[in-house]
C-alpha cells in the first residue's frame, strides 16, 4: 500500500466509522473475499444510505447485526487494515464475528440452539438405534420368531446394537458436545467413558434396586457411585464442562508440559465436578420432577394426568425418565394395573403428531421429509429421541404441540380407564399391554388417535404464527437466501442496495448436469484429500457450469478452468473443471462472466468442450470446495446420485 | 518483519493445488504471511484470497511474514516456494 492510497483509505475508515455510529458503537470487524463486515452495537445508528456514498464502496447492507459494505476483491483487505488499525480492533476472524453476533441471542434461544447442534451431529446413530429398537420390539412379540432359533437369535442381536446405543447415549452427548463448544472431542469421549464405567452401579439396576449402591465419603460429602447411564442433561453439562476445562487448561499450562498435564488436569477436574456436582444436582432435578408427575396422577385426577401426559416428554429430554420403569413395575406390583403406560404412550404418540404437523408445514423442503419421516417411524414404536432431538424441540413450537397432544390423550385415558397389565414397550407394540378389561383394546386406539390429532392440529396452528421459516422454505426451488431477500439495482451507477435477512442454513444447487459423487471418490488427491477443502464432485454429462446460488464471482482464473465464487452470505467456493486441465491453459473452455459480477442462482458462468478434453486425456469431473469454512459453519450434503440445476446438494448451517 | 521476493518458476502459476499446499504451509506457523504481487496483496492464510492474485509463471511476488515465530516461517516458506513453485 503506497501513502497516497493510504491516505485515502484512512479518509474513507474515518468516514466510515463516524457513519456506523462512532467507535464506541463498533463491536467487530472482519472482512469477506469482497465485503468489509463490521458487528455494530445498534444498527440503527449506521447511516446506510450515507455510507452507501463513501469513497470505493460499492454497496452496503444489514445482515443481522452485521452492516456489511462491498469494497471488492483485494481492496477489501488494504481498506480493513486501516480501519481495524484506526479502531483499534483486534485481529477478528469471521467466526468470531459470529461468537460476537451470537451473543444477542437470548440464554434460552442460544441453550436450544447449542442442544439441537449436539443432536444433529449424532442423530444418524440415534435414529438407526431408534428403529433397530422398534424393529426388535415387534419381532420380539411374533410367535414364529420365538420359536425359530435362528430368527429369535438374530432378533438378540437387533436387540443388543439397539440398546447399545441408547445404553452409552450419555458417552456420544458427551462427545459432540465437547466438541460443539470448542473442547477436544476425545476429552468428552473419556468423559462419556467415566460417566459410564462399569465400575459403577448402572443407572436402570439402581433405580430398580436390583444392584446395590457403594457410597464415598469425600470431605463429609456422599458420593454415589451410580453410572449416568440415560443421563443426556448431564452429559451435556458435562461436555460443556470439559471444553470449556480443556481450554482453559489449553492455554494456561506452560507449553513444555502442556500434553502431559493439560488433558489429565481436564479429566481430572473433570470427573470431580461430575461426581459431587453436576451429577447430583442432574439426578435431583429429574427426579424430582419425575416424583412431581406421579404424584398428580395419583392426586389430582384428571388434571393430573393431563398435566403428567403433557409434560412427560420433556422428562425424557433431560434423560432420566428409566425412573418411570421402576415406578411401573412398583404399581404392578401393588394393584395389577400401570396407568403410566398407556399416558406416557400417549405424549410418545403426540410427539409423532407434532412432527407430522411440522413435515406438512414443510413438505417441500427434502431436508426435512428426511427428517421427519424416520422419526415418526421411531415414535410408532416408542422411541422419541429423533423426533424430539431433531424436530420438535429444535424448531421450538413443535414440542409445545406434541405437550398439548399429549395432555389430551391423558385426559382420554383417565376417562375411559386405560391401563397396562405389563411395561416396556408403548404406542404400537405396546397395545399388546392394555388391560382388555373394559374395551381397554379400542380406548387405547382412540386415546392414541385424540393424542396424535390434538399433536398435529396444534403444531399446524402453531407453524402460523410462530415458524418463521415456513413462507420461505414454501417456496420450491428457491434457496432460503433468495425467498428472504429484496434487490434494488440502481441501473446508473455500479451502487446497489441489497437487503438481506441473516438464514440459519445457505443452501447451493446443483452447478452442472450428470452424476454426484463423493469428493473422495476424485482421481486427485488435491481435491480428494481435502487439501483444499471439504466439498463434493460432479461427474459432468454437459460442459456447462451454472452459478450454484446467488454471489458474486470473485475470480476467474486466467486459464478458465477454475473460478471462485462468493454466495451473498459470504460463504466461498472453488469449482474447479476437470483434474490437470490446468495444463490446457484455456484451450476448450469459455467463461461467460468476469471477476466481480454478481450472478444469479443457475447462472450460466463457464462452458467447456467435453468431447475436446476427455480426447486429451483429462477427466472432467468437476469438484466443488468450500475453501474458507468457518468453523462454526457445518456441510450438509445430500446423498451422491444425479445433479441438475435444481438439485439441493448442500445446506451450509450457520453453528 | 521478514521478506523475501521469489519468481515464480512452475509454468502454470500459483493455480489451485499449489496455493492450496502454500496455505497449508503458511496457516501451521503464527505470523502473518503476506503475499504482494503488483500492488495487490493476499493473505497466505486464505486460499481464495491466494487464487485471486493470479499469479503466473515469470512473475515475482513478495513474501512478508510478521510474527513471533517469524524466522522458522521465513526459511521454511522459503524453502518451499523454491521446491513447489
Amino acid at each position: 500500500m503506497d501513502a497516497d492510497k493510504r491516505q485515502r483509505y484512512e479518509k474513507i475508515s474515518t468516514e466510515l466509522t463516524k457513519l456506523v455510529g462512532g467507535r464506541e458503537n463498533i463491536q467487530g470487524v472482519a472482512h469477506c473475499a469482497t465485503r468489509l463486515r463490521i458487528v455494530l452495537k445498534d444498527n440503527d445508528l449506521a447511516d446506510l444510505k450515507a455510507i452507501e456514498d463513501v469513497d470505493l464502496a460499492k454497496g452496503v447492507f444489514v445482515a443481522g447485526d452485521q452492516v456489511q459494505i462491498i469494497f471488492g476483491a483485494g481492496l477489501v483487505n488494504d481498506v480493513y487494515e486501516v480501519f481495524a488499525e484506526q479502531n483499534n480492533m483486534k485481529n477478528m476472524s469471521l467466526s468470531d464475528l459470529k461468537t460476537e453476533a451470537n451473543k444477542k441471542m437470548n440464554p434460552l434461544q442460544r441453550i436450544i440452539k447449542a442442544l439441537s447442534d449436539v443432536f444433529v451431529d449424532i442423530m444418524p446413530g440415534i435414529l438407526a438405534a431408534a428403529l433397530l429398537t422398534g424393529l426388535s420390539g415387534v419381532l420380539g412379540n411374533l410367535d414364529f420368531v420365538k420359536a425359530s432359533d435362528t430368527l429369535y437369535g438374530i432378533n438378540r442381536l437387533i436387540n443388543i446394537s439397539s440398546g447399545a446405543i441408547f445404553g452409552f447415549l450419555p458417552l456420544a452427548v458427551a462427545y459432540s458436545a465437547c466438541k460443539r463448544f470448542g473442547g477436544r472431542p476425545i476429552l468428552g469421549i473419556v468423559m462419556g467413558c467415566i460417566m459410564l464405567s462399569d465400575s459403577l452401579a448402572n443407572a436402570y439396576s439402581a433405580a430398580q434396586g436390583t444392584v446395590e449402591v457403594t457410597t464415598l465419603h469425600i470431605f463429609g460429602l456422599g458420593v454415589q457411585l451410580v453410572g449416568f447411564q440415560g443421563g443426556i442433561i448431564v452429559a451435556l453439562l458435562m461436555g460443556f464442562v470439559t471444553a470449556k476445562l480443556d481450554r482453559f487448561f489449553e492455554k494456561k499450562v506452560p507449553e513444555v508440559i502442556r500434553l502431559l498435564l493439560s488433558p489429565l488436569l481436564t479429566t481430572l477436574v473433570g470427573a470431580l465436578l461430575l461426581f459431587t456436582v453436576i451429577g447430583p444436582v442432574g439426578r435431583g432435578l429429574s427426579s424430582g420432577i419425575t416424583n412431581a408427575l406421579v404424584w398428580m396422577t395419583q392426586n389430582l385426577g384428571v388434571v393430573g394426568y393431563g398435566v403428567f401426559a403433557g409434560l412427560q416428554q420433556l422428562v425424557v429430554i433431560t434423560g432420566l425418565h428409566h425412573i418411570f420403569g421402576a415406578i411401573e413395575a412398583q404399581l404392578l406390583a401393588d394393584t395389577g394395573r400401570n396407568f403410566l403406560n398407556p399416558l406416557m404412550s400417549v405424549a410418545i404418540i403426540a410427539q409423532g403428531g407434532a412432527v407430522l404437523g411440522y413435515l406438512v408445514l414443510h413438505r417441500k423442503n427434502v431436508k426435512v421429509r428426511e427428517l421427519c419421516v424416520p422419526s415418526f417411524i421411531s415414535v410408532l414404536f416408542g422411541i422419541t429421541e429423533p423426533a424430539l432431538f431433531g424436530i420438535n424441540l429444535r424448531y421450538r413450537f413443535p414440542i409445545i404441540g406434541g405437550c398439548v397432544g399429549g395432555a389430551l390423550g391423558g385426559i382420554i385415558v383417565y376417562t375411559t380407564n386405560l391401563a397396562a397389565v405389563g411395561f416396556g414397550t408403548t404406542v404400537v407394540p405396546g397395545i399388546a399391554l392394555a388391560d382388555p378389561a373394559g374395551n381397554g383394546y379400542v380406548n387405547y386406539i382412540i386415546a392414541h388417535i385424540i393424542a396424535i390429532a390434538g399433536g398435529f392440529f396444534v403444531t399446524l396452528v402453531l407453524g402460523r404464527f410462530m415458524d418463521k421459516d415456513s413462507a420461505e422454505q414454501d417456496v420450491e426451488g428457491k434457496s432460503f437466501s433468495e425467498a428472504t431477500r429484496e434487490e434494488e439495482k440502481e441501473t446508473l451507477g455500479t451502487k446497489k442496495i441489497v437487503l438481506e435477512q441473516v438464514v440459519d442454513q445457505e443452501v447451493f444447487f446443483g452447478y452442472t448436469e450428470g452424476k454426484q459423487i463423493v469428493i473422495e471418490e476424485v482421481k486427485d488427491e488435491t481435491f480428494a484429500g481435502k487439501v483444499l477443502g471439504d466439498g463434493v464432485a460432479v461427474i459432468p454429462s454437459v460442459g456447462k457450469v451454472y452459478a450454484p446460488a446467488d454471489g458474486t464471482i470473485v475470480n476467474i482464473f486466467e486459464t478458465k478452468h477454475a473460478l471462485c465464487f462468493a454466495s451473498n452470505h459470504g460463504t466461498e467456493i472453488l469449482i474447479h473443471i476437470g483434474v490437470d486441465t490446468v495444463n490446457l491453459k484455456g484451450k476448450y473452455f469459455t467463461a461467460h462472466v468476469k471477476d466481480g459480477d454478481i450472478v444469479k442462482k443457475g447462472q450460466l458462468l463457464i462452458t467447456f468442450d467435453k468431447e475436446q478434453i476427455e480426447k486429451a486425456g483429462y477427466d472432467t469431473t468437476i469438484p466443488m470446495i468450500f475453501t474458507d469454512l468457518p468453523d462454526d459453519k457445518r456441510l450438509m450434503k445430500a446423498a451422491p446420485g444425479p445433479m441438475t440445476k435444481n438439485t439441493e446438494i448442500i445446506t451450509v448451517s450457520v453453528g | 518483519m521478514k521478506k523475501f521476493s521469489y519468481t515464480v518458476k512452475d509454468e502454470v502459476g500459483i493455480h489451485a493445488r499449489p496455493a492450496g499446499l502454500l496455505v497449508k504451509e503458511a496457516k501451521k506457523y503464527s505470523s502473518k504471511v503476506t503475499i504482494h504481487k503488483e500492488g495487490k496483496s493476499a493473505d497466505a492464510g486464505k486460499l481464495m484470497a491466494v487464487m485471486a492474485l493470479g499469479v503466473k509463471c515469470g512473475q515475482t511476488v513478495d513474501v512478508e511474514i510478521e510474527g513471533e515465530d517469524e524466522d522458522t516461517a521465513f526459511e521454511a516458506l522459503k524453502g518451499f516456494f523454491e521446491s513447489n513453485l
